[in-house]
């Protein structure tokens, strides 16, 4: 037997290296990533990235020009989209408006040559599922988008499909809408034990739904975690940026006898001797620090040293729960701030000098 | 007393109101004008013309006479194969037109168009070439030896089908065109991930969307085929005659203004049957899709 072609038990699909050429352009670039049984994974990126890309050829709809997609441990390169046994809802669902919603739920059924009762009674037991038993007979058109989302959800989950594909499952819905539908969404394929993967250019989106986020930039995959494990330990600034606020800052290494540090115009990042990164960090000449605005405590200037830096407030805005400011450094660069120390704040202002402050532990180092 | 006053207080006149003529009438009115001496007045004329002090003997005439009677059915015949022929043919053509990209559009959308530029008259003198004894298909069947004696395509029921369809293609196809360039290809996406192949997607999804172009299209060359009336001259026998043939020959040949008068007002109410009769299958299939609606 082939030995790429074992997965570790529970894999629900893998892709080696696929790669998506139209012309001379790049759409994908040597994608690889594994997608664990009844995972929620999200493809997050700007719009050009390749996540969308991506979906289409699990799905089948393109084929890669390399690479390998195997699901189930079975080589699905080059199978037709109908013999791959995936469930997908589309952008603006794809519902097909001559059949009711019960027989669009019971296509997929259909297809696969069950007889009508029997169709009609596992799609009734789905339309229960998604909260839309009354609305069998109705026509897609008569429905709001929420339910048709519905719709195509039952869709896609009614046979029992090996994965579940969501192509932005939220972009054709009203704000208010999106939230609710999230945790519902996400609760439906938890229920039926669903293995999905979505697409989707909203950061919150993803961290909200998502065991896990694969990042995509320019036709690669950035980054692929946990979304806790991004927004601790991003590998690139891109993944910072994306990932919740982030504050970039970039310095000079410079080696110490106790330590390594960072330093800026106005700023410095200490890592102690016994950090585990200490010894990378000191290789390198040039690093980026990313902080994170709640990370940062506001404090009088000049009253830190070691992990801190100064700068003087160009903005103060109160948010009920905490105050946001905006800090201009020495080299221009700025800084944002989120801090709940409401009492120690208030009597800042702007145009003061302000000290900032932050643990070696809750800063990340890219490029050592 | 009841006096009106507008928004500034002022006192109003309120006059009866009288009928007045939008004005946009006036810019529709010499087409209304011409339709009125050209058409609806002659129109009325001939129905006159057909009922001589008030009398129905040629509608008599037309209903007792056998050969009136085949040739009717004949033109009906003849019609209907030529409109399910003419919409086959129309259907994939569209499809190509619809979904086949830009440069397939583009060269389908001038070879549709150009046979349009050609006169009627013109096009069915070219069928006799391609199609008589000595003509461009027979020499090219004889030259490959398929055949050792030239086929009869011209003056027969085929050759009036063939240049009927012809010349109704164009009209089958940009209703069809229309309704397709509509339809969501995704929606084929949808049905192929639901584990449909094409064909079955065609069947459940595809081809139930096109059905209004191709009710349109149906209708629009029916219509159309009952009152051809050069093409079956040129390119039919005698016995292939359609019926405008048979109204032409009452009124230049028989002279007879009354019969061939009733012949045109015949046609005219069949083709109005026809047509209710396309519009109530239409209707049935959008009432039998509202039924299941349970509403």
């Amino acid at each position: 037997m082939n030995a790429s072609l074992q997965t570790t038990a529970g894999t629900a699909m893998k892709l080696e290296g696929v790669s998506k050429l139209y012309g001379p352009v790049k759409a994908l670039d040597n994608i690889s990533f594994e997608l664990r049984k009844g995972e929620f994974l999200t493809m997050l990126g700007p719009s050009g990235s390749g996540k969308t890309t991506s979906l289409r050829a699990i799905a089948g709809f393109i084929q890669p020009t390399a690479g390998r997609l195997l699901i189930d441990g079975r080589d699905m390169t080059g199978v037709p989209p109908q013999k791959r046994n995936i469930g997908m809802m589309f952008q603006d669902y794809a519902l097909f408006p001559h059949m009711t919603v019960l027989e669009n739920v019971a296509y997929p059924l259909e297809t696969r040559g069950i007889r009508r009762a029997e169709r009609e009674k596992r799609s009734m037991e789905m339309l229960e599922i998604v909260g839309l038993a009354h609305c069998a007979k109705r026509y897609p058109k008569e429905m709001s988008g929420g339910q048709q989302q519905r719709v195509a959800l039952a869709r896609a989950l009614v046979f029992k499909p090996d994965i579940v594909l969501l192509d932005e499952p939220m972009a054709a819905l009203d704000k208010k809408l999106r939230g609710q539908m999230q945790i519902e969404i996400m609760h439906i394929t938890r229920q039926v034990g669903a293995t999905v993967v979505s697409v989707t250019h909203d950061q919150e989106e993803a961290l909200v739904m998502s065991d896990r986020i694969a990042i995509f930039k320019d036709g690669c995959l950035e980054q692929i975690g946990s979304p806790n494990e991004l927004y601790q330990q991003p590998c690139s600034e891109f993944v910072a940026d994306f990932i919740g606020e982030a504050n970039l800052l970039r310095g000079k290494v410079r080696a110490m006898p106790d330590g390594v540090v960072v330093e800026g115009n106005g700023w410095g990042a200490r890592l102690p001797a016994g950090d585990p990164r200490a010894q990378a960090v000191a290789a390198a000449q040039n690093v980026c620090v990313v902080l994170r605005p709640e990370r940062i405590r506001a404090v009088e200037a000049g009253s830190e040293s070691g992990n801190a830096g100064e700068g003087m407030i160009e903005d103060k805005i109160y948010l009920g729960v905490e105050y946001r400011l905006v800090v201009r450094m020495n080299d221009g660069s700025k800084i944002n701030i989120r801090s709940r120390d409401i009492a120690g704040i208030a009597g800042m202002k702007a145009g003061d000098r302000i000290g900032m402050a932050w643990s070696p532990d809750d800063i990340v180092i890219i490029g050592a | 007393m009841t006096v009106s006053t507008n928004d500034r207080g002022l006192p109003v006149a309120t006059a009866p109101r009288t009928f007045r003529v939008p004005p946009a009438f006036w810019l529709i009115a010499p087409a209304i004008l011409f339709l009125a001496l050209f058409f609806v007045f002659p129109l009325l004329k001939l129905v006159a013309i057909s009922l001589p002090g008030g009398s129905i003997e040629y509608y008599e005439q037309i209903f007792t006479t056998p050969v009136f009677l085949r040739v009717i059915g004949e033109t009906f015949r003849v019609s209907l194969i030529v409109t399910v022929v003419t919409v086959a043919v129309a259907y994939p053509y569209a499809y190509a037109m619809a979904h086949g990209g830009r440069a397939i559009l583009l060269v389908l959308t001038i070879a549709l168009l150009i046979p349009f530029w050609v006169s009627l008259l013109l096009r069915s003198f070219s069928w006799i070439v391609l199609l008589q004894n000595s003509g461009l298909i027979n020499d090219f069947l004889i030259a490959t030896g398929l055949i050792e004696k030239p086929v009869r395509l011209i003056r027969t029921p085929f050759g009036v089908m063939i240049g009927m369809v012809h010349i109704l293609l164009p009209y089958a196809v940009l209703p069809l065109y229309t309704v397709m360039k509509k339809i969501d290809l995704r929606l084929m996406e949808a049905s192929s991930i639901c584990g449909a192949s094409w064909l079955k997607g065609f069947a459940r999804i595809y081809f139930p969307l096109s059905l209004p172009g191709v009710m349109a299209s149906a209708i629009l060359a029916f219509t159309l085929a009952l009152g051809f009336y050069i093409t079956p001259a040129l390119l039919g026998s005698p016995r292939d005659m359609m019926i405008a043939q048979m109204i032409a020959g009452q009124f230049n040949e028989q002279l007879n203004f009354g019969l061939g008068a009733a012949l045109a007002v015949v046609l005219m109410v069949l083709t109005a049957v026809a047509f209710g009769l396309f519009g109530a299958v239409r209707t049935a299939l959008q009432l039998r899709g509202r039924s299941k609606d349970g509403m």
